[in-house]
């Protein structure tokens, strides 16, 4: 290598010869790079392979030497890969680079995936002495890209999900309001979709997705007066759904109870709690308090319709109502791992 | 036709009715899960069962699907994760989410044709 490191070879790359000293060399060389590396002569048969793919593969040089490489364990899995590696040393001692992804099998018949090239290394007379195989782990690279893929596919769900729902309490809303109340009611639902979206995907904020500050964002806009509304529950993680669907009852409920119930005077308030037991039942409450009139109509309208069915299907079970003159109280229970991240 | 809706999203199960009823057809009622579905078709068969494939008890709605089938009762996927079927599921159709009305009111024509064949 120091005679024939000349301006010549610089454009040929590496010059391989007999002599000794260069073999002990590459064999240095194949060991001291990151990467997996074996070399061959031009017709495929191993002459040497690095110390990490012998490793890796849990097998020793003299199981592979003087073989094709082809042949070689990392390979032994997949017909296909063999005759891809075969036709790209092939291609190589033609002179030319060759590299693309592959499968290799490793020890204990594990499986990684493979960045390879395979490039000559040619002779002072620039015909192909020899042919360089090497490879870089990109197995982490390649779970990274096909979970964030994953995770790009749910991401549209949700948004086509999102895009069915505004789509759906458009539809309901106008059907089922005079037509003066329906925009306002159209817009205050739209909110509501929006305080609990933002509650339930906002990853960054601290217990963003607990049912305490799902009803805070939701509820925001009847908590002007202090005391109004009295939330409680655990800082436990909500499931996804399950926080989009109460928070729409939690707008519903509070719409009703301005209409009819507890916020319709200056007096009232809600008690508003999720619960948990270490039995693994799981309840959430509605109680209105210091309410001015019995409200009778409470059961009637789509709001509550919505809300007694979507509880139903969250918990599993009916909710128990019942219309006091303080207000509404509604009680629900249902299984935790129904409700919370578990 | 008798139609029961399993879809755990309550407000777009309640527009499907609404759609459903527009269109002449009798809505047996809206279940959120996969097993509450298959009481109440136990206890009285509907003519049609449109099933979301994401429901209150997981994912469950293919399974529903193949069950529904061997008990004879025909079902119609709606869904917003379509691009996971293969064609293979025993459904008579499957539509896409968010479902256009007149997309609906069609698929129903011809099911219903089938369904009284």
């Amino acid at each position: 290598m120091t005679e024939s490191s000349g301006s010549s070879t610089k454009q040929e790359g590496f010059s391989a010869d007999d002599d000794s000293m260069v073999g002990d060399r590459l064999h240095q060389l194949l060991n001291c790079t990151v990467a997996f590396a074996a070399l061959l002569t031009p017709q495929g048969l191993v002459k040497d392979v690095s110390h990490n793919a012998l490793a890796v593969a849990g097998i020793g040089l003299s199981d592979v030497k003087g073989r094709p490489f082809w042949d070689g364990y990392w390979f032994g899995h997949s017909s296909k890969t063999q005759r891809m590696i075969r036709e790209a040393v092939e291609r190589a001692a033609e002179g030319e680079t060759v590299r693309f992804d592959y499968v290799a099998r490793v020890m204990d018949d594990q499986r990684l995936t493979i960045d390879f090239q395979v490039a000559p290394i040619r002779a002072k007379d620039g015909t192909v002495a020899e042919v360089v195989a090497s490879g870089f782990d990109v197995t982490d690279r390649e779970i990274a890209r096909t979970r964030l893929e994953m995770l790009l596919r749910e991401q549209n769900h949700r948004i086509r999900n999102l895009f069915s729902t505004i789509r759906a309490i458009a539809n309901m809303t106008f059907r089922l309001s005079a037509p003066e109340e329906a925009l306002p009611r159209f817009t205050a639902r739209i909110d509501a979709l929006a305080a609990a979206h933002s509650a339930v995907e906002n990853l960054d904020g601290e217990g963003s997705l607990s049912f305490p500050a799902l009803a805070r964002k939701v509820l925001r806009p009847h908590m002007l007066r202090s005391a109004a509304v009295r939330i409680s529950g655990p800082e436990a993680r909500l499931r996804r759904d399950v926080g989009k669907m109460l928070g729409l009852c939690l707008h519903e409920l509070a719409s009703n109870a301005v209409r009819y119930g507890a916020l319709s005077g200056d007096e009232g308030w809600i008690d508003v709690r999720l619960s948990r037991t270490e039995a693994g039942a799981a309840s959430f409450s509605w109680v209105e308090n210091g309410g001015a009139s019995a409200p009778t109509e409470h059961g009637q309208g789509y709001g509550m319709r919505f809300v007694t069915s979507s509880l139903r299907g969250i918990f599993g079970a009916p909710a128990e109502l019942e219309f006091r003159p303080e207000g509404l109280s509604l009680v629900v229970k249902g299984a935790v791992e129904d409700i919370f991240v578990t | 036709m008798r139609v029961l809706i399993c879809e755990d999203n309550f407000i777009v199960a309640m527009e499907t009715e609404m759609h459903l009823e527009d269109l002449g057809h009798e809505s047996m009622g809206i279940v959120a899960r996969s097993s509450e579905a298959l009481a109440r078709c136990e206890a009285s068969a509907p003519d049609l069962v449109l099933v979301d494939l994401n429901l209150a008890d997981g994912r469950t709605g293919l399974d529903l699907v193949a069950k529904l089938k061997s008990w004879g009762i025909p079902s119609i996927i709606m869904s917003g994760e379509t691009e996971y079927l293969d064609g293979s599921e025993d459904a008579l159709a499957v539509l896409e989410k968010p479902v256009h009305p007149v997309l609906l009111e069609r698929t129903l024509e011809r099911v219903s044709q089938q369904v009284s064949a």
